[in-house]
């Protein structure tokens, strides 16, 4: 293949990717409700999304479930790595592949999983059920970054920090968790994001009062299209890409 | 743990062996603790529960009775089940197939592309891959339907007086996956494409191979690391999938993952939608030693 | 200061330190040399309680410290890679273990300057440790250990990241650091040149044992083991038996050549040993040479073929071929005549009979 062909073909790729998207983006202006014709721009689906109390409640729901997630699958998963890390013990290995199960797990079998779990021991369905949940996949991925991080960490640093007077617990403090800061905060953005973005083991988890945006898309979708779902699929979109590109930003940075 | 021999542990190189820090044990022991409960508890004890079910009976209103048995993988034999699992094979091997298909030579772009340019074409894909696979499924919707963007299209520019079928369509579930999963499949052909030294490619050059030639016997056996991860991307979460095919497909496009789905939500029969459920593991470990096999290999190249 | 008491160390199956005791003093500079893997540096982590010992008793100022954790001994490390806190300044990598002792801000103040100064980078406070040169690196782990007035100071091959000049300059200040404090310093290194340019007393070790443990000339000149002889400076080792012991002779046979070597005690006629000759003690001259001392109980001569001179810049190396089957190295200035001899012509070498150093072991 020539240079040629190839930049060509990459070209349709990045069309492939981002057509579909730029249509739903575009139709969110669209003021006919039947989308196929375009008959003027208008901002009154973003105007109509935001008087919607169903998304509001959604959106809600999203952000809360994802804040504590973020917070404890942070804290447990970082506990994890730390545990971990270089730890060869029967425990540290039995850590490790544990870790990996809901990371290799189908979300479907997982949400199934918790399901029957949750129904067997009377835990009611609702935002507790579905926190608890996207804890036991976030926190692992966030051990797994924190983990990569600490892959470079020069143990002789902790070593020193005993040597000059700090005790196990101050030398975590003041030593390992800065250096180990950035796989932190990268952690914790990603547990943030799927947790915000998880539908499928929420789906299996959620209870009546505890939908989230994206239990709302599917079953907006599943009732048919309208420019409504558009303009909340825009506005995540924005939210999203934003994220990203902030994310890589500060990343770059701090490289 | 071997499953992704790359994410192992180091040991840090020192002349003499070290021993634990005195009370490092300990101190290790009760930072993973609260973790580990966590997951024992809300990850492994769920799927354990799963396998337990799977030998159980439906009770009359759809609970589950303590009756070992093993009817609920007979089920899967039946040919109707059988047909499901089969046509969930081959769309996840479909979905693999076309997404390293397409994405290997964007893949092999932007991993030989200069550096600004080839951040930012990094980030394009890393972009999608981050927006809710809801979203990016309901986009399809828009333009496949009856009413929709390509039908509305054709019919303007009188090319067809009826709207085509292509919504509901194993095919909008197929173009679905594809849609879904590049960006899985990309960015680890990325990683490993852009691990190559360019020197590798330059020695064979220098020796006299051609294009043809560096590439089947340099590049990609190089890159076997990233096919293999990228395919167990897109292959392990193909075959479980429930959502895009109840979005874009119609009754012949039951995959065994909306089997599940409906068995443990609609049909109550938790028992049979376990023994599915054990089914899909099964075939996630095989896909996972396979991979590690390949892997192994690879490394036994280079 | 520091007191070693059988203390043997395994890991796994691998014995590390093997039952090994010493005794340091208050104010030594105290080498631990060894090829790599041979135990000083586990000794060392046992010492500053990284490890603890399988078995024996570590002291430290009198105390038995088998059990207290590193941040209760008062020793404190200088690390073979520095270990500096990357996120922290150089100045808040000193101030370190001071703030954990919770004195007051103007007392670490002071201590913290006291030590830049102290190894002379004052001006550098501010700095990362990424921002400075593997020597400021090195002084800035070096000021670290000694702003908290440890009693023992620690060195893991503290100066094996630097290049030659550098090392050579740090040698000296070191010692007059040491000098100037009076801290013990125990002193981890593969390199014997450090080991013999600075230290009070040199622990040889190999293997997880302490073979000589004596001052640097003590350990060049009167070597107890073979693996010293040779592991310390260049050495002819010539495997031998007592022949003769007279009044203050030890007449010992090699190969057929009777060769006079220092008095030692506790040897008896017969004994499998082996003599050791430094190169820089034997003179070469051609066969002919009227120069020559005859063979006597002062004196060992020995005939042989040179095979090779060697040019060493302020030193040469003659290689003489002995017959049956010995080489003997011989190191000379290279003002010395022995650059006028032939190679392949017959010389005849010897050294005085008190340089003939017997080895038992």
């Amino acid at each position: 293949m020539s240079r040629r062909c190839l930049w060509i073909y990459v070209v349709l790729g990045y069309l492939f990717l981002y057509l579909p998207i730029a249509v739903l983006v575009v139709f969110s202006f669209n003021a006919s409700r039947f989308n196929v014709n375009w008959e003027g721009f208008t901002l009154a689906w973003y105007a109509k999304l935001l008087t919607n109390a169903n998304i509001l409640a959604a959106a809600k729901n999203s952000l809360i479930i994802a804040t504590v997630t973020t917070v404890l699958s942070t804290i447990l998963g970082t506990g994890l790595a730390l545990g971990m890390h270089r730890n060869s013990s029967v425990l540290g290995r039995l850590t490790e592949l544990f870790v990996y199960v809901p990371v290799i797990v189908p979300e479907t079998v997982m949400g199934i999983s918790l399901l029957a779990f949750f129904v067997l021991t009377n835990i009611e369905l609702g935002v507790t059920s579905v926190i608890i949940s996207h804890v036991a996949f976030c926190a692992p991925f966030v051990a797994l970054i924190v983990q990569a991080r600490l892959e470079g960490f020069d143990d002789s640093l902790v070593e020193a920090a005993l040597d000059l007077g700090a005790t196990e617990w101050q030398a975590l403090f003041r030593v390992t968790l800065p250096i180990a800061a950035p796989g932190i905060v990268a952690g914790a953005l990603l547990a943030f994001t799927m947790s915000l973005d998880d539908f499928i083991v929420t789906f299996f988890t959620a209870g009546p009062g505890s939908t989230t945006l994206p239990l709302y898309i599917f079953s907006m979708v599943k009732f048919g299209v309208s420019p409504e779902i558009n303009a909340l699929c825009t506005v995540l979109l924005v939210v999203s890409a934003t994220a990203i590109v902030a994310y890589d930003k500060l990343v770059r940075i701090r490289d | 743990m071997a499953v992704f021999p790359q994410l192992r542990r180091q040991r840090s190189k020192r002349e003499e062996p070290i021993g634990e820090i005195p009370g490092g044990q300990r101190h290790r022991a009760i930072l993973l603790m609260p973790g580990m409960i966590w997951l024992v508890i809300f990850s492994i004890l769920p799927l354990a529960l799963v396998v337990v079910y799977s030998f159980a009976s439906r009770g009359t209103y759809g609970g589950i009775e303590f009756k070992w048995t093993l009817e609920n993988y007979a089920r899967l034999a039946d040919r109707l089940y059988l047909a499901i699992l089969w046509r969930s094979f081959l769309f996840a091997f479909a979905t693999t197939v076309l997404c390293l298909v397409l994405g290997y030579p964007m893949a092999y772009a932007i991993a030989s592309s200069p550096e600004p340019r080839k951040n930012r074409l990094l980030l394009l894909i890393v972009v999608p891959f981050w927006t809710n696979f809801l979203i990016r499924t309901y986009a399809w919707i828009i333009i496949l339907r009856g009413q929709g963007l390509i039908n509305g299209l054709l019919m303007h520019l009188g090319l067809i007086s009826e709207p085509l079928r292509m919504l509901y369509t194993p095919g909008a579930v197929l173009l679905g996956f594809v849609y879904n999963w590049l960006p899985f499949m990309i960015l680890p052909l990325y990683a490993s494409l852009e691990k190559i030294d360019r020197s590798y490619i330059e020695a064979a050059m220098d020796l006299g191979a051609q294009g043809r030639y560096v590439l089947t016997k340099v590049i990609l056996p190089l890159s076997l690391p990233g096919i293999a991860a990228g395919c167990v991307l897109v292959f392990i979460p193909a075959l479980a999938m429930f959502a895009i095919p109840d979005l874009l497909g119609g009754a012949r496009t039951m995959l065994v993952g909306n089997l599940i789905k409906n068995q443990f939500l609609s049909a109550r029969n938790w028992p049979f939608g376990s023994a599915a459920s054990v089914f899909l593991i099964v075939a996630m470990l095989l896909a996972l030693f396979i991979y590690r096999h390949v892997l192994q290999r690879a490394q036994g190249h280079g | 200061m520091v007191k070693l008491e059988s203390v043997s160390k395994m890991f796994g199956d691998f014995l590390a330190v093997d039952n090994l005791s010493m005794d340091v003093a208050e104010g030594e500079f105290l080498t631990l040399l060894g090829p790599s893997g041979c135990g000083k540096t586990t000794t060392l982590r046992l010492i500053a309680g990284f490890e603890q010992p399988t078995s024996g008793n570590v002291y430290i100022g009198n105390k038995m410290v088998n059990d207290v954790p590193p941040y209760r001994r008062d020793v404190n490390t200088v690390f073979q890679n520095y270990a500096l806190f990357p996120h922290l300044t150089v100045y808040e990598n000193i101030a370190f273990g001071l703030r954990l002792r919770r004195l007051d801000p103007s007392t670490i103040d002071e201590r913290v300057r006291w030590a830049l100064k102290l190894v002379k980078l004052d001006n550098l406070g501010e700095r990362k440790p990424r921002q400075l040169s593997g020597g400021q690196q090195q002084r800035v782990a070096l000021a670290r250990a000694l702003v908290c007035h440890p009693k023992v100071l620690l060195l893991d091959e503290p100066l094996g990241a630097l290049d030659l000049k550098m090392r050579k300059a740090m040698q000296i200040e070191l010692k007059s650091l040491q000098r100037r404090l009076g801290v013990t310093f125990i002193y981890v290194t593969h390199d014997q040149e450090e080991a013999l340019a600075m230290s009070d007393r040199i622990a040889v070790m190999n293997a997880g044992i302490v073979h000589q443990l004596d001052t640097a000339a003590a350990i060049y000149e009167y070597p107890k083991t073979r693996f010293v002889a040779d592991f310390i400076g260049e050495a002819n080792l010539l495997q031998a038996r007592v022949s003769e012991i007279t009044a203050d002779t030890v007449w010992a046979e090699v190969n057929g050549h009777r060769l006079p070597c220092a008095r030692r005690e506790g040897l008896r006629p017969d004994q499998a040993i082996w003599i050791m000759v430094r190169p820089e003690n034997i003179r070469v001259l051609p066969v002919s040479s009227q120069e020559a001392p005859a063979p006597s109980e002062k004196t060992a001569v020995v005939k042989g073929v040179l095979r090779e001179v060697v040019y060493l810049g302020a030193t040469l190396k003659a290689i003489t071929d002995i017959n049956p089957g010995l080489t003997i190295t011989a190191a000379r200035l290279s003002s010395s005549s022995v650059v006028s001899i032939p190679t392949d012509s017959e010389v005849q070498l010897h050294w005085p009979s008190s340089a003939g150093h017997i080895l038992t072991e």
